[in-house]
């Protein structure tokens, strides 16, 4: 069961600010309710109890920010949980090739992130 | 902190801005992700996993992720199976680029995932929704 990990999608009302899984809770038993929403100018919770964790706060409120919406780089929505093979791939420091037909579906779609920064 | 080895010597962070001394309040790495990922739909952060991007939905985005999860582990079991004499057939170009016309996009995406929400929606009788 893959209980870790992020999804979040903007909000279609106020696209400035996006909605969230909080920390602590299992995806399985995740419910509407359970959500908080982040501002994507700075990450910090807008509505919500339950803590969130700077992975969502920081990273998606920065794709959200920087991507922005609609045209070519725009996006609504990020899920990002921890696969097995996802991880192990993730070692590799490579790119899928095309021996599928899904796989096709991220020719030219997938970037390679460096672990850490500076 | 959970920190997981695989093999011998490589780290993994579940959780890789919370572990870094001082970078809670710190976007930088969000910025450069999506700075890296541009306007593509997968980011691999290397030792750590996959982030998906959904232009329309959240269906889709969470349609890339489950895809992208299947397609390394199909990636990991031909690597594992192949036989030195054995070739690696790939996709041609024209292959490739109609597959990804027909099945990559972001209806089709948010489509693909349908079949997943009917399934949650039984399997938890709709309480998620709550």
């Amino acid at each position: 069961m893959l209980i870790t990990g992020h999804c979040s999608v903007r909000d279609p009302v106020d696209p400035d600010t996006f909605w969230v899984n909080p920390q602590g809770k299992s995806f399985a038993l995740m419910k509407q309710s359970d959500l908080v929403r982040c501002r994507i100018s700075d990450g910090v919770m807008v509505e919500g109890t339950s803590p969130t964790d700077a992975s969502a706060s920081s990273i998606h409120s920065q794709l959200y920010r920087v991507r922005g919406r609609g045209g070519e780089t725009g996006i609504e929505a990020i899920v990002h949980v921890h696969g097995p093979h996802s991880k192990a791939f993730s070692s590799f420091g490579r790119v899928l090739d095309m021996i599928s037909q899904d796989a096709c579906s991220f020719h030219d779609e997938m970037a390679l992130v460096p672990f850490g920064g500076e | 902190m959970a920190w997981i080895n695989l093999g011998s010597s490589v780290p993994i962070q579940n959780c890789r801005v919370v572990l870094s001394p001082g970078a809670v309040f710190d976007n930088t790495e969000g910025e450069r992700i999506a700075a890296i990922t541009g306007k593509k739909r997968i980011a691999i952060l290397q030792n750590h996993g996959a982030i998906a991007v959904g232009k329309l939905s959240i269906d889709e985005a969470a349609w890339w992720q489950l895809s992208f999860e299947f397609s390394c582990q199909a990636q990991i079991l031909a690597d594992s199976a192949r036989r030195p004499t054995d070739p690696l057939i790939v996709a041609g170009p024209e292959e490739i680029a109609s597959t990804k016309a027909e099945m990559g996009t972001a209806e089709m995406g948010w489509f693909s995932l349908a079949a997943y929400i009917e399934e949650e929606e039984y399997y938890s009788n709709g309480h998620h929704k709550l």
